[in-house]
């Protein structure tokens, strides 16, 4: 039983020499690079500084990114939608292009925090946090986003399903690395989608589980085409369900293959026990019901009511 | 009503305590503040943020307390080294237990909790040392450089565990602090007359009280030796008498001094003497004004909390319901240290409160009750808002819908059957000769509720079979008083030339309206106007004992001491204008800032004018009254007595909708009706009504201080949830007046009632609903999901 001093002891001060504000991108990732490891990159910084004050974390210098130029935009570009950098929670859930043509991301988007956190939290922060209860993170995932990251080196672009390592651990390092773009495809009409959440009430709860729903349907043929199905927080990372989405793929739309998937959901899960959120078994079981009702109301809403 | 009041509407002036209480309290006609819903005389500072907290003060000029915690649940301090600490610059003292120049021990009843651990720590969070520092970073700085060297105990964590003969002692004493018993009739008769037997276990968590506003305390020491202490706090006069022991100086050496406050629902009775003296204790040895201000995480650790039970209830009844025979076993949990728990004689304490009232308002012929109070290594319990009537409720509320179940009866029937009416003898044999509306709550409510239909009506919404419709009800009583010798309240009224009035009490304002309920009171009786009354923030130094503001006791206890004050100076401004005017005394009345000839209402003269010329012919105006209701008396053999003069009575009505795939619950209509007597400002009573409902729901459906091998899991409000406006339904209050003939104009209290019933209407709901009843609290989705397992599966039709 070992606890920290940390643990007993709180503090409003929190101990950063340096706070910077750079314009550009390059001047940036070159604070970064001078301060080796020891400094951090903040936007919104509901994340970062709660962190710093409980010393979950510690730096040396903050690199506060919101005066860089060019990252608060939400633009269709194609078949994909790309979100910069400083696209806040509350303008996604306020945007018609994200309402229309992706809904469970402006749904997830609105579960978050309050609104007060939601006017200044980033959607790229919440991903770059790590955290497998993520509002934003499932339903990226579903919508088979995409991340661009900016370091000295250059940019990569990765998809999402291979941007999550573990609790709290993303394939950026946030002391060296920028997230600076977001992209994710935009639905069309036979499109079905839908985020749901559990939680121990209705507004600023962090949940017990996430579900990110999305569905394409053949219509004439009375077939799922293709489904994405995203869970969180019942693994150390957010993931897609696979065998879900395999099993589904090409199954004629009937109430039998749903409660089937939900089955194959539990096993996909492997939550922890949690004395704030839930036993790993209850979380197992509401895998199953999320992923049910996720797909009844995603096909629901493109002509299929399955009950 | 009328026949007596027109007589009491003759003015009889009354400067002598010993007039007839019923004569000095009966309401009079015609009242014209009084029973008015006059906004709160804080509402737009509030609002507008213009009003100051402690945190709001400036800093200069101060320096800054700060706590070093135990990291361990139990254990001995086997030594500490401040001297890297003492070395930090800007570090103006580190105080260690040798370092309290008087007794080291605080506590609101008993004071076995260190102001600094000398040999053992007894929970996570127990302070160890001081620090004083020039700037609060230092003195975080410094609490890191002192190093302590401790020596792990086997800790305890179980009230029923501790009280075993092998258990860890926490205290030299033992770990059982109070064990009190009831005795009425004859119980094995009484269960060997039933025809129906109920035995259940109930267990409720411990609840944090998440005022908005965390603690704060400044210690200045003054000139003369005297010490100022200021806060927020809801027993000043407590804090004075920790001080003065604590300092070692006589209590007229010591001020307290009462700043606004952001919230208290009982938690502020504690720890204002904890963090009090412990800034206080800084300020004496450095000689400089000292201010400790706690971080959230700080207040979920280190302060009073609501007292977790494990509750047995053995209830017999006849088959048509009436019940014969109440057992019932409180094992009670007090924590570290004594807190709020322990008897103060004859019926104080919240550990004999629990044991008075478990066996519910209901007449019960045969009652035995048995009641634990256990020391843990847990943090300790105190008061929260009921002060351990919210937890028997829980239990009694939901047995008697358990039993109803079996009896196949309707859960209103079986309490209209058993409830108290007027004439009905408690389990005390305590005789309710006087203001006992809980029948008409009840009746009231299912009106409004419209209980008949809808319990007929529960059943599932949705074709799918996901979501189920049930009702509940919880009804409950609460006292008017704390039950002992502190009940006394004393109010100061000063009428000054211009016509304005100072009103001072000892009573504080914590949002629950008391600044504008009692000026209200004031204002009736000199027959001014609300805004004439200014209420003096309480001052030891200067406003009369008037024991604590808790117990729902402040509007009749504080407000018959109001009444008798004003009449004081009354007399002398009666005397006066009856001169001027020409008219008997006995002839005026007061009203809206006039005096005048009740037979030729023309007739009539300011109220100022009339001060002005008392001013000036040297005559009184200057009112000081005292009121304390009937000694409490409470037979520490047999818990048989008086224990609390006045109850106020509930009855609560919830409509819920559980997803019974997933256990969560939605409120969806809620009802619930009190008898308070009278309300002097029935807005005030319905926010109370509101926030008590609130804060019921949340002890029901989702708060918990969770605690893993001592260590709470929840410190801040991410973790520790209480309910937001959308998980609260909108809820009907309705007012019932039933007379106290104690009380001003008729009140009794309401603050902590609201909240009693709230718990038990909503997890009967629950049961209602899903078929899950949950009887180890709080109802979150898990729990209740587990519940209708347990029961094999929700209810198919």
């Amino acid at each position: 039983m070992s606890y920290a001093f940390k643990d007993f002891h709180w503090t409003r001060h929190i101990p950063i020499k340096n706070y910077f504000l750079p314009k550009t991108l390059s001047e940036a990732l070159n604070i970064l690079a001078e301060y080796q490891g020891r400094a951090l990159v903040v936007a919104g910084g509901t994340d970062v500084l709660p962190q710093l004050r409980r010393r979950e974390i510690d730096a040396e210098a903050l690199v506060d990114i919101t005066h860089l130029p060019d990252l608060k935009s939400i633009e269709e570009r194609g078949e994909r939608i790309a979100l910069g950098a400083l696209v806040t929670h509350a303008s996604i859930t306020s945007s018609p292009l994200v309402r229309e043509k992706a809904k469970l991301l402006a749904d997830g988007a609105g579960y978050l925090g309050s609104p007060q956190i939601r006017n200044i939290a980033t959607v790229a922060g919440n991903l770059v946090s790590g955290q497998p209860a993520a509002d934003t993170s499932t339903p990226l995932l579903a919508l088979d986003a995409s991340v661009t990251i900016a370091s000295k080196d250059g940019e990569r672009i990765v998809p999402l399903t291979k941007f999550f390592l573990d609790t709290g651990k993303t394939i950026l390092d946030c002391r060296r690395e920028i997230l600076t773009r977001i992209e994710f495809n935009a639905l069309k009409e036979h499109h079905g989608c839908c985020y749901l959440r559990l939680s121990q009430r209705k507004a600023l709860a962090l949940p017990i589980l996430v579900c990110g729903v999305l569905v394409k349907v053949d219509k004439k043929r009375r077939v799922i085409e293709e489904a994405a199905v995203a869970l969180g927080p019942v693994a150390p990372i957010p993931f897609r369900a696979i065998r879900v989405e395999e099993a589904l793929r090409g199954s004629p739309i009937s109430k039998e293959i749903i409660e089937a998937v939900g089955t194959i959901a539990i096993e996909e899960c492997n939550p922890r026990d949690s004395l704030l959120r839930g036993s790993s078994l209850y979380r197992k079981e509401m895998a199953k019901v999320f992923v049910k009702r996720g797909l009844q109301k995603a096909l629901a809403q493109v002509g299929f009511p399955v009950t | 009503m009328a026949e007596k009041s027109d007589k009491k509407k003759k003015v009889k002036v009354v400067t002598k305590e010993k007039e007839d209480l019923q004569q000095l309290m009966a309401a009079p006609i015609g009242l014209s503040v009084v029973g008015q819903s006059l906004d709160r005389t804080d509402a737009f500072l509030k609002v507008s943020g213009k009003l100051s907290f402690g945190a709001d003060y400036p800093e200069e000029g101060f320096l800054h307390g700060k706590i070093l915690r135990s990291p361990f649940p139990h254990a001995l301090i086997k030594s500490i080294h401040v001297e890297k600490a003492k070395q930090l610059p800007g570090v103006v003292a580190v105080l260690t237990a040798k370092d309290i120049p008087g007794r080291n021990g605080f506590g609101a009843i008993l004071p076995d909790q260190p102001v600094i651990c000398g040999d053992k720590v007894r929970f996570v969070g127990d302070g160890v040392a001081l620090v004083a520092a020039e700037s609060e970073r230092i003195a975080e700085e410094a609490l890191e450089r002192i190093e302590v060297d401790y020596e792990p105990l086997p800790p305890v964590f179980d009230p029923i565990e501790a009280l075993k003969e092998d258990a860890p002692k926490i205290h030299e004493k033992g770990n059982l602090l109070s064990y009190n018993k009831l005795r009425k009739g004859d119980i094995e008769k009484g269960f060997a007359a039933a025809e129906v037997v109920l035995e259940r276990t109930y267990q409720v968590p411990i609840l944090e009280h998440v005022y908005l506003e965390p603690d704060i305390a400044m210690a200045i020491p003054q000139s003369d030796g005297t010490m100022l202490v200021e806060g927020p706090m809801q027993a000043p006069f407590t804090v004075r008498r920790n001080l003065s022991a604590v300092l070692g100086i006589p209590i007229n050496k010591v001020r307290v001094r009462q700043i606004h406050m952001g919230g208290g629902f009982g938690g502020k009775e504690d720890s204002p003497i904890d963090i009090g003296c412990r800034a206080a204790v800084l300020a004496n040895h450095t000689g400089r004004p000292v201010r400790l201000a706690l971080e959230r995480e700080e207040v979920t650790l280190q302060t009073s909390k609501r007292h977790p039970m494990v509750m047995k209830v053995k209830i017999g009844a006849k088959k048509d319901g009436k019940l014969v025979a109440f057992e019932g076993v409180i094992y009670d949990e007090q924590g570290a240290y004594a807190g709020l728990g322990p008897v103060i004689p004859p019926a104080g304490g919240s550990h004999i409160h629990s044991m008075i009232m478990m066996p519910g308002p209901y007449e019960i012929p045969n009652v035995k009750v048995d009641a634990y109070l256990s020391y843990t290594n847990h943090p300790y319990g105190g008061a929260m808002r009921g002060f351990g009537a919210p937890q028997v409720h829980i239990a009694h509320e939901q047995a008697m819908d358990e039993l109803a179940e079996i009896l196949g009866m309707n859960p209103i029937d079986i309490r209209q059957k058993n409830a108290f009416k007027q004439g009905s003898v408690t389990a005390t044999s305590q005789v309710l000769d006087q203001s006992v509306g809980l029948l008409d709550t009840l009746d009231s409510c299912a009106k409004a509720f419209d209980w008949d239909r809808r319990y007929r009506e529960t059943g599932y919404l949705d074709k799918e079979r996901t979501k189920r419709r049930g009702v509940g009800i919880g009804m409950g009583w609460y006292r008017t008083s704390i039950g002992t010798s502190s009940d006394g309240c004393g109010a100061n009224v000063y009428v000054h030339e211009d016509g304005s009035v100072l009103l001072f009490t000892g009573i504080t304002e914590m949002g629950q309206g008391a600044f504008t309920v009692l000026p209200q009171i004031c204002a009736e009786e000199l027959g001014v106007r609300l805004e004439d009354v200014r209420v003096v923030q309480p001052d030891t130094d200067i406003v009369p004992e008037s024991g604590p503001t808790v117990g729902s006791r402040s509007t009749t206890l504080m407000g018959n001491a109001i009444v008798l004050a004003a009449r004081q100076v009354k007399e002398a401004i009666f005397e006066m204008a009856s001169e001027m005017l020409a008219v008997p005394m006995e002839q005026l009345e007061a009203k809206d800032r006039k005096i005048y000839d009740q037979k030729h209402p023309n007739q009539s003269v300011l109220f100022r004018e009339v001060v002005a010329k008392c001013m000036g012919k040297g005559k009184r105006l200057i009112g000081q009254g005292w009121w304390a209701p009937p000694m409490a008396s409470l037979d520490p053999e047999t818990g048989q007595g008086n224990p609390y003069f006045v109850y106020t009575y509930s009855t609560h009505m919830a409509e819920v909708v559980v997803d019974v795939e997933t256990g969560e619950v939605e409120i969806t209509d809620y009802v619930a009706a009190f008898d308070i007597g009278k309300a002097i400002n029935p807005r005030t009573v319905e926010g109370q009504i509101e926030g008590g409902v609130a804060m019921g729901i949340g002890y029901a459906l989702m708060e918990e201080v969770v605690l893993k091998e001592g260590y709470i899991q929840n410190m801040n409000l991410q973790n520790y949830l209480i309910p937001t406006s959308l998980d609260i339904p909108d809820i009907k209050p309705i007012i019932l007046e039933v007379e106290n003939k104690y009380g001003p104009y008729g009140a009794k209290g309401i603050g902590e009632m609201p909240n009693i019933p709230a718990t038990p209407a909503v997890l009967n709901a629950i049961a209602n609903a899903c078929g899950g009843r949950v009887r180890s609290l709080p109802a979150d989705p898990e729990t209740v999901y587990w519940a209708i397992k347990e029961k094999g599966g929700p209810p198919k039709h």
